[in-house]
């Protein structure tokens, strides 16, 4: 109440005096004037002295105490009216504080002595409960039943000599301190929320004790002590007079900061789980290029120990990099090794650091060496192979020239310079056995040159019937001798040119049929051309001894021959059919084989049909690589 | 008579070929060499109408041989086939860059080289008759005498029998 506010209501009363008095004197001038006036004898005629009319005196002072009422009235009106807004403000103030406690987050709660609870804000429904259902209930209500011990008393104040427990076995609380600081901050604690009672979450308690006089009989005003931030008493009250009267605090919400600072802790534990086990060397250094971590694997690799390690110098140039860099560091004393050095920015002990990781290479660097070398050696060793076989088909074909070409002389000859049977029979066979000798040379060569990937394509493009009729031309040069089989040709109409390297299709084409010729004794050889789904086809059919399934395969192999009926054995290398499926394959085909026993067989060349491919040239003779066309053989 | 120059070290396959030249008509007289540096002189003396060239001699080789011959205007325009029995692709290309006109494998098949030395004399004998070889206008039309002159041993038979043989 103001000063104001105070002088009216003094003023109001002393009005409403002045008003009494007045009319009183009134009313007692109004009883002199009465007559029959029984002091008529005092006062002649209602007069006073004989010259004042009491009748008038009566008047003037009932009008004055009329007078003095209504300006009391008026101000009494004005001080109720003076109250009133003081109470609206008051109770508007109040209606504020409300809204703002029960819009705060943190739960506030207010505590009576006993440590039951007076009031919870609206928070506390975050836990499940109506603040009304937990007034009049014990703070450890709500609290995790293994938490009530950490909150009492005697946790919280390790000076505390008093009883431990209170009312009715309820422990007293952490904050029923008498002296000093009576406020508590950053009581961790876990609360028991309703709706899950095996569940928790965590709260953070702040609170501050509540000391004072009891309210008296009557009082309805309270006096709260201790509910400044610092939670000090601020106003000095005899000890007498000190009473526990409760505690008002808040409980803050700290589920989500324990959750991120648990996580937090595990992942660190877990990057040092990863450091610790890492396979790699994993040292920090800082800007100095000391060393003030290192990791099991970095002992290792470093042969020191982590005692040796730390506060010894890195001695190597540390520069953050994007990748990996080679490093040649030291293996204990003597050794040296190669290990790939990463670099990142770290921090440590809150100074800028390095995070260097080692990855040892040595022995892969030395297996990458040894692997060098060893290619090295494998190219050397291939390339004099080549070259041995160069010069070992050089060496033999000179001879071979002698010998051929003597032996053709002879035989050609004859009409002018004659042989008699005993020598053309023999020099025949000298000539026969040359021509098989370049074969199995030619042959050797080939399938060396194949196997270490000198054979290139030179893609042509040719007319597929002159392809075939050059083939037969070869297949009935091949039949003089075998008037019981017939070569015949069946090859499909209008085919486009075709393009693929020829010589490589004539040198399989020339194979497949005199292997096929060459085991036929009674019958027919036929080569059939099909276009089919973007490949040509070329089918070399017999009727010959055909080829047991089980050889199926091996027939492709090197020097497989299967064997004639009677064990007799077939002339040639074994080596056609190996080189045909190869160049088959090179030329983007294949090469396969459709057989059954004693009815002949089926090979088949599938080709790409590439027509987009720009040929080199128009390469118009038909002769083999060296100049003399492969005899084939069956193998 | 046209002179065709034949350089090999290899004895026997000299006389396969010598053999051609003396059993079948091939219309030209054959002289041997069997070293780089006797084959361009023998070129130059002779001015043989073609050269069949080893490759593989002792000494200068063949190719090295060929280059020296086409580098020598007196002997630059004597095709010069090589026989040899280096077959891989790459001597072939070798022989061609050394400015071989054509590249012949041993062995060789007799019958197609003695038809084609038959058609290149032939041919020969065509283009000079046309054009008669300047110097020696008295000995115009040697084509007449191809195919009766097919076994003679040119000048001084002898000598180049010993040679070849």
């Amino acid at each position: 109440m103001d000063h104001e506010s105070d002088e009216t209501k003094r003023a109001g009363r002393g009005g409403i005096v002045h008003a009494a008095v007045a009319t009183a004197a009134g009313f007692i001038f109004l009883l002199l004037a009465a007559e029959p006036w029984p002091l008529k004898g005092v006062f002649a005629e209602g007069r006073l002295l004989g010259w004042i009319e009491f009748q008038q005196l009566a008047l003037v002072f009932l009008a004055l105490g009329a007078g003095f009422a209504g300006a009391s009235l008026v101000r009494w009106r004005r001080f109720l009216e003076e109250r009133r807004g003081i109470e609206r403000a008051l109770s508007g103030q109040v209606e504020q504080y409300t809204t703002l406690v029960q819009t705060i987050p943190d739960v506030i709660y207010e505590l009576g002595p006993d440590g039951r609870f007076t009031f919870l804000s609206d928070a506390v429904r975050r836990l499940g409960y109506e603040p009304q259902e937990l007034v009049g209930e014990h703070f450890s209500y709500i609290v995790h039943p293994a938490d009530i011990v950490a909150v009492s008393c005697a946790s919280v104040l390790p000076k505390y000599k008093g009883k431990t427990t209170g009312d009715a076995g309820a422990p007293k609380l952490f904050d029923e301190r008498r002296s000093g600081d009576r406020g508590t901050r950053n009581l961790e604690v876990r609360l028991v929320p309703k709706d899950a009672p095996a569940d928790y979450v965590y709260g953070e308690l702040h609170s501050s004790a509540r000391w004072g006089r009891k309210a008296r009989r009557g009082e309805t005003g309270r006096w709260y002590a201790g509910v400044h931030a610092s939670g000090k008493w601020g106003q000095p009250v005899s000890d007498g007079e000190k009473q526990f009267l409760g505690s008002i605090g808040i409980i803050r919400d700290i589920t989500e900061r324990k959750r991120l600072a648990r996580n937090l802790e595990a992942s660190h534990e877990a990057f040092q789980a990863i450091v610790a086990k890492s396979a790699d060397g994993i040292l920090i250094v800082d800007s100095e290029g000391v060393v003030r971590y290192a990791n099991p694997a970095a002992e290792t690799l470093l042969r020191r120990t982590t005692s040796e390690l730390l506060g010894s110098t890195f001695g190597l140039p540390v520069v953050v990099g994007n990748g990996a860099e080679e490093v040649d560091v030291c293996l204990g004393a003597a050794e040296t090794g190669v290990a790939e050095m990463r670099v990142v920015g770290s921090v440590w002990d809150r100074k800028k650091a390095y995070l260097v990781s080692l990855h040892e290479i040595t022995d892969r660097k030395q297996m990458e060496a040894d692997l060098e070398e060893a290619k090295e050696a494998a190219e050397a060793a291939n390339q004099a192979k080549t070259e041995f076989l160069a010069n070992m088909s050089h060496e033999l074909r000179t001879p071979l020239n002698a010998i051929i070409g003597f032996s053709e002389g002879l035989l050609q000859r004859a009409d002018r310079h004659p042989l008699n049977e005993h020598q053309n029979d023999r020099i025949g066979k000298v000539l026969l056995s040359g021509q098989h000798l370049l074969m199995l040379i030619n042959q050797i060569l080939d399938i060396s040159k194949v196997e270490a990937g000198q054979v290139t394509i030179h893609p042509t493009t040719f007319d597929v019937y002159r392809l075939a009729a050059g083939v037969q031309g070869m297949a009935e040069a091949l039949l003089r001798d075998k008037p019981d089989v017939a070569f015949t040709l069946d090859v499909e109409d209008d085919l486009p040119p075709f393009t693929s390297d020829r010589d490589k299709v004539w040198q399989i084409l020339l194979n497949l049929v005199s292997n096929a010729l060459k085991f036929t004794e009674r019958g027919c050889v036929t080569l059939r051309v099909r276009r089919d789904d973007g490949r040509l086809l070329f089918s070399i059919e017999d009727n010959g001894i055909g080829i047991p399934e089980d050889k199926r395969t091996a027939v492709f192999e090197k020097f497989e021959q299967v064997q004639r009926p009677g064990g007799q054995c077939t002339e040639g290398t074994g080596l056609g059919l190996t080189i045909s499926k190869s160049l088959a394959e090179l030329l983007g085909g294949s090469l396969t084989l459709g057989s059954v026993q004693d009815h002949g067989c089926t090979f088949t060349l599938a080709l790409p049909r590439v027509w987009d491919v720009e040929p080199t040239s128009e390469n118009e003779t038909l002769v083999g690589q060296y100049g003399c066309a492969h005899s084939g053989e069956r193998k | 008579m046209n002179t065709i120059l034949l350089v090999e070290d290899d004895m026997a396959c000299r006389t396969v070929i010598a053999d051609m030249f003396e059993f079948d008509d091939i219309g030209a007289d054959l002289v041997c060499a069997t070293t780089a540096e006797e084959a361009l002189e023998l070129a130059r003396h002779f001015k043989p109408v073609l050269i069949l060239m080893d490759i593989r001699l002792p000494g200068t080789d063949g190719l090295e041989a060929t280059r020296m011959l086409k580098d020598d205007p007196r002997t630059a325009d004597i095709p010069v086939w090589a026989i040899t029995a280096y077959v891989l692709t790459e001597d072939h290309e070798k022989a061609l860059a050394a400015g071989c006109d054509d590249y012949i494998t041993k062995p060789f098949d007799s019958i197609a080289l003695k038809g084609r030395l038959q058609e290149f004399v032939a041919e020969h004998a065509a283009v000079s008759a046309e054009e008669p070889a300047e110097g020696a206008p008295g000995e115009a039309q040697p084509g007449l005498s191809i195919r009766e002159g097919g076994c003679k041993q040119g000048p001084r038979p002898g000598r180049l029998r010993r040679r070849c043989r």
